[in-house]
């Protein structure tokens, strides 16, 4: 996981990471030690957050897409092999920067599978932060 | 879609981690900034 690598970068911009998950506390803790995440896992096995933060669901025509077959194989090619996924595969992810006056500075709504923001997008992240707390 | 400085207000809600302790989730942002990455599923 790509995120797990920039840890310290994010630490520094002063961001704290939080995943969600739709498995159990027992699959959460599994793939923590599976990828050696130290980022903290919120168990959402009934979508209730991903409901309230307007995450959908795919399309079957969307999940087996050039774009998401080619990432696919770019992650089997850097030898992630995949596992019997726990949850609901068609579920989209998103991320969400949120503020500390509780305000959704940055949501990112993935339309495929294979659309997740870049690390380089969420470290500029701080930019947008910063922008607020000083004024620019 | 990506959708940068959205300004809305983040909705709130009582979650569970995955060592077992309860949070709202509002106790997260409360002191820096929150960037909360929705999964697709564990594995």
């Amino acid at each position: 996981m790509q995120l797990h690598h920039s840890k310290a970068q994010f630490e520094d911009m002063g961001f704290q990471v939080v995943l969600v998950g739709l498995g159990s506390p027992d699959r959460a803790e599994a793939f923590k030690k599976q990828f050696s995440l130290s980022f903290p896992i919120i168990c959402d096995p009934e979508k209730k957050l991903y409901r309230i933060y307007g995450l959908g669901r795919s399309s079957f025509s969307r999940m087996v897409s050039p774009a998401v077959l080619l990432k696919g194989l770019k992650a089997l090619s850097r030898g992630h092999t995949p596992s019997v996924p726990q949850g609901d595969v068609m579920q989209l992810p998103g991320v969400f920067l949120i503020d500390t006056a509780g305000k959704i500075r940055y949501a990112h709504y993935s339309k495929d599978p294979s659309d997740n923001p870049t690390i380089e997008t969420l470290l500029a992240l701080k930019d947008i932060v910063r922008k607020k707390k000083y004024g620019h | 879609m990506a959708v940068t400085e959205a300004y809305q207000i983040a909705m709130d809600a009582e979650v569970t981690f995955s060592d077992g302790t309860d949070r709202r989730l509002s106790d997260l942002w409360e002191k820096c900034p929150l960037l909360l990455v929705f999964l697709r599923h564990f594995g």
